[in-house]
């Protein structure tokens, strides 16, 4: 489940206190509201997350053994190269899945913040849909349009580029960016709707004010666009690097990690140890640092969102 | 203050931004209604026209017991997630009592957290009680899931918008549950249908949860007939293709008529308060 | 299932497809449910006819007569396959009447992850699938999971029938599942899966060459040639990880013995045989030199299958169980890899996967009798029909696959696998050494191939996999 994004912008907040109830009710009803959800939530998230964590101290399979082996699996996280590029790939994908997607979406959002557009909800269907659809479904496209023979290739060779043809998912340079490039597709599109709506929130008002301050457009851009984006950026941010830090439909189907280890990434590596080699304790110490980096990845965007304020 | 050559400007850069989004799937009709076989490789419009691609595939792959595998999965989730989400955040929002904010706090948590990290006990888990193997390992945690995110967003709502209501048909003498069934959910309709929508797109789409969860059964997810499909017939590229959209229809279908819940949902989140 | 249709066989786990493994939940095995799923997943995944498990009761609670054997196939999506077992479940029923058949059929990888949990439980197959190798039989051995075939294989003479070389192949282990190849009998294979050089002949003619090369020194002119010709040498697909380990295994061969190979597989030595080092240059070599389809790091091994049947290039490294149909099948060949030299036969050549009888079967007489059944002379004659390789040796081969009128590389698999058993030395699937080395061997010898890593790297880096896995297995 994706869209922390709320979580960061509006759940944050502390709520103004309710410190009410309905008349001739026990304080405690409130209880009986939240039950249902908390429960299953208890024991089919969170529980199996605090079992994963405590899996993490062992080696086994699971099932027949299971070994007390302190911090091993973590210190092999640190210091096998495998294991550790994993982490590096994920980060080499937040610039395609946030940092590209951002700096297009800033860019066509400054550029069309005049502009009034009709249509709207056209092109945020458009715009949107790559975010909509399987990624599994996106993976088995995109597997097609990269394949040595696909479509891509045969338009590099249409227009006199052939030499940029390659087969790019079995490139050992080219495989983890053409995977970092689908996720830009994925995500520019919801990227760009979100900043263009913000952008049109912005009262004319304060442009006008900056130009008469003298502001050229970069300064116009500092100084009034991306302070009055920060809400949307958070937002941008915690999903788009969200996406790009769990990735598993995408790598699952488009290599699997390969070629060699060139395109591995953390949860690839959690499905792979404990389904198919049966290290049930890597697996689960692999799934434990994720969680931890997504988690201080989300505590930094909205810790920058708000200092900016 | 805004000249024409902005909005032409703008018009252009928007298609053009649309047509890259759109672009792959395009050509991903094309591919589909093309000639069976390797052939289907090249792109060619005027000859898709291979519209029984797609009944060959529903039976190939079989697609029909997936898709209704997926629709059981979800519709469930939907249903269960959003009736549970609704009181869980008019509690948190409305209601005061120990523990409060320390419980949806590990709730929002659960936003956060990937499948990932507790996919390994989770199956275990599963396989232990057994669970596994059928549809309730998948609903389960989906709506565990579902829920921490529901009740986080139906909160939200009800902070903003019911205190003062709410307040009024306590006056009026009714009870808590009768606030939130009478007064409060008809006007929370919009944003139960937007996390509904939400709800639907995300557990349509999970794959690895299924994949886990029912590989030891028959029972198979769209996304999982989809990808299986793949790996057994990569070189029919019209049939690939066809799978796909296939695939993806059903949320595709839901996200164009639900498309203002959709949005509603993905920019809410920057809406300033 | 994405693998099962190439992964099938007891190659499979050589073929499994990293990416596609959708039934690849191995640890852990959980299949208790497969006791309650009735149907199969060729069912689900293919729409392939598959048999019915026609739901008959439980047998402990149903009056004596009727019996119901419970039989568990690992081979789902190999159609053709399957249905020469329905043919020997109904010859099967008719010759003992009273019991019915439960045919169950999984995918390869669904079987081999659920076996052990599977097994150890009590409402269990009479007769099961399994896979060769340390990583799988050998665990189900060490766990007293299945139980030996000793008696009825002296009974019936399996040996007799298939050739000792074989049979230890596939299903001896010491008792401790510690050693390979020797020992107690386990499993016996109903049907052959060998790996082998396709050979487009006409290709080949169009180059100077009238037959199939006879020396990896004759190989290596010929795909010279093809490339001077502009044609694709070797049909190659690297991403599911199969054919460079049989490309590696079969220049060890080359440059080695198959014997020294098969010591390699059983773990003999803990030290890799320092020809590695040559089969990984050779390797590497002609990936640089452009002996190889292009494109092969992206592409797969039934891709480029298909390209091959298709007319693309001279030749193609894959199992006996991928022959495809052709309009023009006497333009292809199916031959075993080239070794050092024409006297010289060998090839990665095992049964598919082994029948066993798990030691909690219900029916165990019954069920050694249906193995036996299946591998019996009488059988053979079934599979050829069928378009298989019977791994059980009859002598009228030949006369059976002109009388079926099988041509081309359907013809070639039967009449080779006859070859190699006959005058040559069968070998097991690499992969068996170790339970990591196909990924390990399937990762690297990708970079090595594509210059990323050095000769001497890859070879360290499978030595460092098989020596720690054969050095634990030995001390405990």
């Amino acid at each position: 489940m994706s869209l922390s994004s709320v979580s960061v912008t509006a759940g944050g907040r502390p709520t103004s206190s309710p410190r009410k109830r309905a008349p001739g009710e026990p304080r405690s009803i409130g209880y009986l509201y939240i039950l249902p959800a908390a429960l299953i939530y208890a024991a089919f998230v969170f529980a199996p997350f605090l079992h994963s964590i405590y899996l993490s101290f062992f080696e086994g399979n699971g099932i027949t053994r299971m070994e007390f082996v302190g911090l091993a699996n973590y210190v092999d996280i640190a210091t096998n190269p495998t294991l550790r590029s994993a982490f590096f790939h994920a980060f080499e994908l937040i610039v395609f899945y946030s940092l590209i997607p951002i700096a297009i979406g800033l860019l066509l959002a400054t550029a069309l913040h005049r502009s009034r557009i009709r249509g709207v909800a056209f092109y945020r269907t458009a715009l949107f849909l790559p975010y909509v659809i399987a990624p599994t479904a996106i993976a088995v496209i995109w597997r097609w349009i990269l394949a040595p023979r696909g479509p891509l290739n045969s338009f590099l060779e249409a227009v006199g580029l052939g030499f940029l043809a390659r087969p790019w998912l079995g490139d050992f340079t080219w495989a983890l960016p053409s995977v970092g490039m689908v996720g830009t597709w994925i995500m520019f599109g919801l990227v760009l709707a979100l900043l263009l709506a913000g952008v049109q929130k912005i009262p004319n008002d304060l442009y006008e004010a900056a130009r008469l301050d003298g502001a050229g457009p970069w300064m116009e851009f500092r100084a009034v666009t991306l302070p009055g984006l920060r809400y949307e950026l958070v937002v941008a941010l915690v999903l788009t690097m969200t996406a790009a830090l769990r990735n598993f439909d995408i790598i699952y189907v488009m290599t699997s990690g390969g070629p060699g280890n060139a395109t591995v990434v953390p949860s690839y590596l959690v499905y792979q140890q404990a389904f198919k080699v049966a290290q049930i304790g890597a697996a689960a110490a692999m799934g434990t640092v994720l969680v931890l980096v997504i988690i201080a990845v989300n505590l930094l965007v909205a810790r920058a969102g708000r200092g900016e304020r | 203050m805004i000249s024409r050559r902005d909005t032409i400007a703008g018009y252009l850069l928007l298609t053009l931004a649309a047509l890259i989004s759109l672009g792959p799937l395009i050509g991903v009709v094309v591919l589909a209604l093309g000639e069976p076989g390797r052939v289907g490789i090249k792109l060619d419009i005027t000859q898709a026209t291979n519209f029984g691609n797609f009944a060959d595939v529903w039976e190939k792959g079989d697609f029909g017991p997936a898709i209704l595998t997926s629709f059981i999965i979800t519709t469930t989730v939907v249903v269960v997630s959003v009736i549970l989400s609704v009181p869980a955040g008019y509690a948190f929002a409305l209601m005061d009592f120990p523990g409060r904010t320390a419980i949806f706090a590990l709730l929002v948590l659960g936003i956060l957290m990937p499948l990932e990290a507790m996919i390994v006990p989770l199956f275990l888990d599963m396989r232990r009680f057994n669970l596994d193997n059928n549809y309730w390992s998948v609903i389960l945690p989906q709506i565990g899931f579902s829920v921490a995110f529901g009740a986080f967003w139906m909160r939200a709502f009800f902070v903003q918008s019911a205190r003062s209501l709410m307040e009024a048909a306590w006056i009026d003498g009714a009870n808590s549950w009768r606030t939130l069934t009478r007064v409060l959910m008809p006007l929370a309709r919009p944003q139960m249908l937007t996390l509904a929508v939400l709800f639907f797109v995300w557990n349509w789409n999970d794959f690895l949860l299924p994949l886990v969860m029912l590989s030891g059964s028959d029972l198979q997810t769209a996304p999982m007939a989809l990808v299986t499909f793949e790996g057994a017939r990569r070189t029919d590229f019209a049939y690939v293709g066809a799978a796909s959209l296939i695939t993806i229809a059903p949320v595709v279908i839901v996200f164009i008529l639900l498309q203002r819940s959709f949005t509603r949902g993905i920019l809410a989140g920057s809406v300033k308060e | 299932m994405k693998n099962t249709t190439i992964g099938r066989r007891g190659s499979g786990s050589l073929l499994r497809p990293r990416s596609a493994a959708i039934l690849s939940l191995a640890a852990v095995g959980l299949v208790l449910a497969a006791c309650s799923s009735g149907g199969s997943s060729t069912e689900s995944s293919s729409g392939a006819p598959a048999p019915s498990s026609s739901g008959a009761a439980p047998t402990s609670e149903a009056p004596a007569e009727p019996v119901e054997l419970w039989v568990q196939s690992g081979n789902g999506g190999a159609d053709a396959l399957l249905a020469g077992y329905e043919e020997l479940n109904a010859a099967f029923e008719a010759a003992n009447p009273g019991v019915t058949i439960k045919f169950e059929v999984k995918s390869f990888t669904e079987l081999v992850d659920t076996l052990p949990l599977q097994l150890s439980g009590d409402d269990v197959p009479d007769v099961t699938q399994v896979n060769q190798g340390y990583g799988s039989l050998g665990q189900l051995v060490t766990s007293g999971l299945v139980a030996p075939l000793d008696d009825i294989a002296t009974a019936s003479d399996w040996a007799g029938r298939q050739g000792e070389a074989l049979i230890a192949l596939n299903g001896r282990f010491s008792p401790d599942g510690k050693d390979m190849g020797a020992g107690e009998l386990y499993g016996v294979s109903a049907t052959g899966a060998w790996v082998g050089l396709y050979i487009n002949k006409e290709i080949a003619k169009s180059l100077g060459y009238d037959a199939a090369p006879t020396s990896l020194e004759e190989m290596e002119a010929m795909l010279d040639k093809a490339k001077e010709a502009g044609v694709p040498g070797l049909m190659f697909g690297a991403t599911d990880g199969g054919e460079q380990i049989w490309l590696m295994a079969n220049l060890l061969m080359g440059y080695t013995s198959p014997q020294t190979v098969t010591d390699v597989i059983n773990g003999v030595n803990e030290q890799l045989p320092p020809e590695t080092l040559q089969a990984a240059e050779t390797m590497q070599k002609w990936a640089e030199a452009g002996y190889l389809t292009e494109g092969w790091a992206a592409l797969d091994s039934t891709e480029v299958l298909g390209m091959f049947a298709e007319g693309e290039g001279l030749f193609a490294l894959n199992g006996s169980w991928n022959v495809f149909q052709s309009d023009t099948p006497e333009n292809y060949g199916l031959v075993p890899f080239p070794l050092a030299s024409a006297s010289e036969i060998g090839a990665i050549a095992s049964g598919d996967l082994p029948w066993s009888v798990p030691t909690n079967a219900k029916n165990p007489d019954l069920a050694k009798k249906y193995i036996d059944f299946i591998t019996s002379p009488e059988a053979s004659e079934i599979w050829i029909k069928a378009g298989q390789v019977p791994a059980t040796i009859s002598g009228n081969e030949q006369a059976l696959v002109e009388a079926n009128g099988l041509v081309g590389v359907s013809a070639d698999a039967i009449v080779q696998w006859v070859n190699i058993m006959t005058n040559g030395t069968p070998i097991g699937f690499p992969d068996w050494a170790t339970p990591t080395w196909y990924d390990t061997i399937a990762q690297s010898s990708t970079a090595l191939m594509a210059g990323e890593i050095s000769p001497q790297e890859f070879v360290d880096a499978l030595q460092a996999d098989y020596g720690a896995f054969t050095a634990e297995r030995k001390a405990s």
